[in-house]
């Protein structure tokens, strides 16, 4: 209540006014609890105005006081301005920017009047605001005003600080009440949620609970299938069992243990392996093993013991059972009794191999082809002779082993036989495995069903090469036969005494000077026959026809022309298939050899020079041998003896020994000399009494250098105590020179084994002095052993065989003897022996 | 005057004793004429040789003398293993030695076969000892 006194003094008037005036300012901030900052403002200035008297009063809040900065003017409504509350603020603010702020107080004109401005801070800095009150007066403001200014200033910080505080409150609590609600709504959510899940939990209990007793009663099904499949598993007539996934047993049925007569608790589990044969089981535990491995259904043979102890082969058989994702559950599996069957199995085997030996054993080449000629099947003669496997040879690949000049015919002859369904046969080429071409003979057979039709064709081969070599072997021989004759001049004939029928050789109608071909009958024999000689042949004849014997004469024939042939006839008495008197003979021209043999005697003589010339040829190429070896000693020597003397100092003892020797090489090259003049003067038979042992050494010394370059190993074994013999020397020294030249020649072809050549005098036993060389050669048929001294026999390639017979000739007409004998070894043996005391 | 036979099995031995075999190259005359073996070694050692005789080609093979010969003088026509034989043999064993031919008989053929088969040279006999000289320093100084 304010103050009333009786009329107080003016200042104490005022002063109540401001005492007044500053209550109400302190009222103010409970008028204010719970306003907004405008609010606060609003009646702060209006408060203000009123006390101060003011023109107008501005106020400006920062805006952390009141959301947004704040700002209000109040114009007196008495007062003498005319401007609204816009104007001021523009004023104001004018002001403010202006440098008047800094003195204060501060006038500012506004139309005609003078307004003293005057801030007032909110806050201590300014922080909150600001106040600018304008007056008239202008000492504006005194102290009072100044005082209420502060208080009003103080009350509206506070005011509005409080506000702030508030709004801030109010904010917060917005804020809150926001957060909570948000998460009141979203426990409620989550709420709701969970509430679901539950529910959702509560069904899938309800189902699971369902599924389990529809599991049971499936299980009990099962059950009650499985006693059932029990029963049928024990009823089928099979061993049939389940096993574990992992391998072992679960279940036999009750077949398998009758059979086995092991119990169900011996076989349990891996028991049943005692059941199986304990050579198999290892490769049954393998087989099973690789199973469970690979899950694969599998069978195995392997023997099972039945409850009387004998093993019988079982064909075990086993397939995994699955359940819907894969997982294999259990294993089932038979046993079936293959004991029969692998029996009958065996015995087939046995007998296909059989039959395989059987059809390759067979010495022909065999095949088969069906009925369009296509080869199915070859033996193993055959696959082995060509040398190539069976698929190369099947079809029509047989083609390319046939000769290619032979194949032509070979498929024609095929075809056509196919084609008239009849068994055919054909000659023709084979390639062997290492390319050779063979002949064979291809034959081929149909085989017909019951109705006739021909299902397959069978065929062999059959080796004919040799058959057919031989074929042409003897062909050829035939032709090499009839040009031996033509050769020899030896013709054959035949002769069936019966009918007197007579064959001859081409050979023989040259020889009669025939025709050939013409019919032969003994009369045209008779024709040519010489007169002389006729009754001889008749003669002949009639024995023949009597007697069954061989016969041989000679006898001449007499050429149109008027030639004479002397024929030498040999036949054999044969029986012919039909057991009739045949005779086969040859005849031989021996023109010739008679007339030689006839001629002979004469040309003996002139023979011997000849010999002797042809030695002596020999000897030339001997000489200059032995005369050269001298020789080549002496000038050897004699340079040799020429150095040794112009050496310094000059080598004396040397130079007499090298001299000594060209000495003696100079001697012995003249004694060869004078021995060669001696040998080739003389001419007629000497007979002296002569050492035949220094005879030999001269004749050996002579031939050695010839021996030697035919590598002759020479060996002499010449009686120590030969006596003496009467001969000519230079003549039995020709027929030693003969001997050791035919032995050399003997010996001339021999490469496997020494040339040895062994001269050898001695006494015999029938007191003969005996010379003879032996050598390693290669002899002759004893059968020859006569002819080699015939004056024209020879086997030698220069053909002079006079040598023996000249020498045969001295040593006769030296009263001794001279032969020929083949060695025990290989070679021959040529001998002479003279008499010690000259015969009569 | 006995022929000689394969049957005894002589060396004819070495060079004289004053001589150092050592420095000198060694030849193998390998001839069954007796009259060379005699005469060869003695101009052999005035030519600067050493030397030793056979008189057959199994002799020299089963000597020990086939490493040490520097070069062999060879007669063609011996009994058993003739001179061309012995060539073959040794050059067989891969023993390389020159070889020089000696031989009376002339036969183209075998001078022909002997030039192939490697000789170094061919000699008739009776040969100047200047050709043998010759023969030899050929035969053994390599080209």
């Amino acid at each position: 209540m304010p103050l009333q006194l009786a009329d107080p003094d003016p200042e104490v008037k005022r002063l109540q006014r401001c005492i007044n005036d500053l209550v109400s300012l302190l009222a103010l901030p409970a008028i204010w609890s719970g306003s907004a900052p405008s609010h606060v403002l609003e009646t702060l200035l209006d408060a203000l105005l009123r006390m101060l008297g003011l023109e107008f009063i501005y106020a400006r809040v920062e805006d952390r006081f009141c959301g947004k900065p704040l700002e209000l003017a109040r114009v007196a409504e008495s007062g003498k301005l005319s401007v609204d509350s816009e104007q001021v603020k523009q004023i104001v603010r004018t002001w403010l920017e202006g440098d008047g702020v800094s003195v204060l107080p501060s006038f500012t004109r506004l139309g005609a009047s003078t307004l003293s401005l005057f801030p007032v801070p909110l806050g201590v800095h300014a922080e909150v605001g600001l106040m600018v009150g304008g007056s008239a007066r202008p000492d504006f403001p005194g102290q009072t005003e100044s005082l209420l200014l502060s208080v009003a200033a103080n009350q509206a910080s506070i005011g509005l600080q409080e506000a702030q505080l508030l709004s801030e409150q109010k904010r917060i609590a917005n804020e809150l009440e926001q957060h909570v609600a948000e998460r009141t709504s979203r426990l409620a959510a989550t709420n709701e949620e969970l509430r679901k899940e539950i529910a959702e939990r509560k069904k899938v209990e309800q189902q699971l609970l369902q599924s389990e007793a529809a599991l049971q009663k499936a299980f009990d099904e099962i059950t009650k299938s499985e006693a059932r499949l029990r029963q049928v598993i024990d009823t089928i007539p099979t061993l049939a069992w389940c096993n574990l996934p992992d391998g072992p047993n679960e279940f036999l049925s009750k077949r398998w243990h009758d059979y086995t007569g092991m119990a169900p608790e011996a076989s349990y589990g891996w028991g049943w392996q005692a059941a199986f044969h304990s050579e198999d089981l290892p490769a049954l535990m393998k087989k099973w093993q690789e199973l469970l491995v690979s899950g694969e259904p599998g069978e195995i043979e392997a023997r099972l013991r039945r409850h009387d102890g004998v093993y019988r082969w079982f064909l075990i058989r086993v397939e995994p059972f699955r359940d819907k994702s894969g997982n294999i559950q259990r294993w089932y599996g038979t046993s079936t009794d293959i004991e029969d069957r692998k029996r009958a199995e065996e015995a087939l085997r046995a007998s296909e191999r059989e039959f395989g030996t059987i059809i390759n054993t067979i010495p022909a080449l065999a095949w088969s082809a069906n009925r369009d000629g296509a080869a199915e099947f070859f033996n193993q003669y055959y696959l082995a002779y060509v040398g190539l496997p069976l698929e190369q040879l099947q079809g029509y690949g047989w083609a390319t082993v046939v000769h290619p000049d032979d194949l032509n015919h070979l498929a024609e002859v095929w075809q056509s036989c196919r084609a008239a369904g009849q068994p055919a046969e054909a000659e023709a080429r084979l390639r062997r495995f290492d390319g050779e071409y063979r002949w064979f003979l291809f034959r081929a057979n149909p085989m017909r069903d019951g109705s006739g039709e021909i299902v397959k064709w069978y065929g062999t081969n059959t080796d004919i090469d040799d058959r057919k070599r031989a074929a042409e072997g003897l062909r050829r021989s035939e032709a090499f036969l009839a040009e031996g004759q033509n050769l020899s001049r030896i013709g054959n004939f035949s002769w069936l005494v019966a009918t007197n029928e007579i064959k001859w050789s081409e050979q023989l109608y040259r020889i009669f000077e025939f025709d050939a071909g013409m019919t032969v009958t003994l009369d045209l024999i008779g024709s040519r026959v010489h007169p002389e000689d006729l009754p001889m042949m008749f003669d002949m004849i009639e024995k023949a026809q009597q007697a069954v014997s061989d016969f041989e004469y000679a006898h001449r024939i007499i050429m149109p022309n008027g030639a004479v042939k002397h024929l030498h006839l040999i036949a054999h008495a044969n029986r012919d298939h039909a057991g009739r008197l045949e005779y086969f003979g040859a005849v031989q021209d021996v023109t010739q050899r008679r007339l030689s043999e006839e001629a002979l005697n004469e040309a003996r003589a002139e023979l011997t020079k000849v010999a002797r010339l042809t030695s002596l040829g020999m000897l030339t190429a001997s000489i200059a041998h032995e005369v050269n070896q001298p020789l080549s000693g002496i000038i050897t020597n004699a340079s040799t003896c020429l150095r040794m003397l112009s050496a310094d100092p000059p080598n004396v003892e040397g130079a007499r020994e090298t001299a000594r020797r060209t000495i003696r090489d100079g001697n012995r090259a003249s004694d060869v000399v004078t021995r060669l003049r001696t040998l080739y003067s003389k001419k007629e038979p000497d007979p002296k009494l002569m050492d035949l042992n220094a005879a030999t050494r001269e004749v050996v010394s002579l031939s050695l250098s010839d021996l030697q370059r035919n590598r002759v190993i020479l060996r002499q074994e010449l009686a120590e105590d030969l006596p003496a013999v009467l001969g000519d020397r230079i003549q039995l020294q020709q027929v030693v020179l003969n001997f050791l030249r035919n032995a050399s020649e003997a010996m001339s072809t021999v490469e496997d084994r020494p040339r040895e050549l062994v001269i050898r005098t001695e006494r015999d036993d029938q007191n003969r002095v005996q010379l003879s060389v032996r050598d390693s050669g290669v002899g002759f048929a004893p059968q020859s052993a006569d002819k080699l001294f015939d004056a024209f026999y020879t086997t030698k390639i220069d053909g002079m065989g006079v040598g023996l017979s000249i020498s045969r000739w001295i040593i006769e007409a030296h009263h001794g003897a001279l032969w020929a004998k083949p060695n025990d070894g290989p070679g021959v043996t040529f001998s002479f022996a003279l008499p010690l005391q000259p015969a009569s | 005057m006995d022929a000689p036979g394969i049957v005894a099995h002589r060396l004819v031995m070495e060079p004289r004793p004053e001589s150092s075999a050592a420095e000198r190259p060694l030849l193998c005359v390998i001839d069954d004429d007796e009259s060379v073996r005699e005469s060869l070694p003695d101009l052999l050692h005035e030519f600067g040789f050493a030397s030793r005789t056979f008189s057959s080609a199994a002799e020299f093979l089963s000597s020990d003398s086939i490493p040490l010969t520097r070069c062999l003088i060879l007669d063609i026509a011996m009994p058993g293993m003739t001179g061309l034989d012995l060539q073959l043999e040794l050059s067989r064993r891969g023993q390389e030695i020159p070889v020089i031919f000696i031989t009376a008989h002339k036969d183209e053929e075998i001078q022909e076969q002997a030039l192939r088969q490697g000789a170094a040279k061919f000699l008739y006999k009776p040969f100047s000892d200047i050709a043998l000289l010759e023969a030899l320093t050929a035969a053994i100084t390599p080209n």
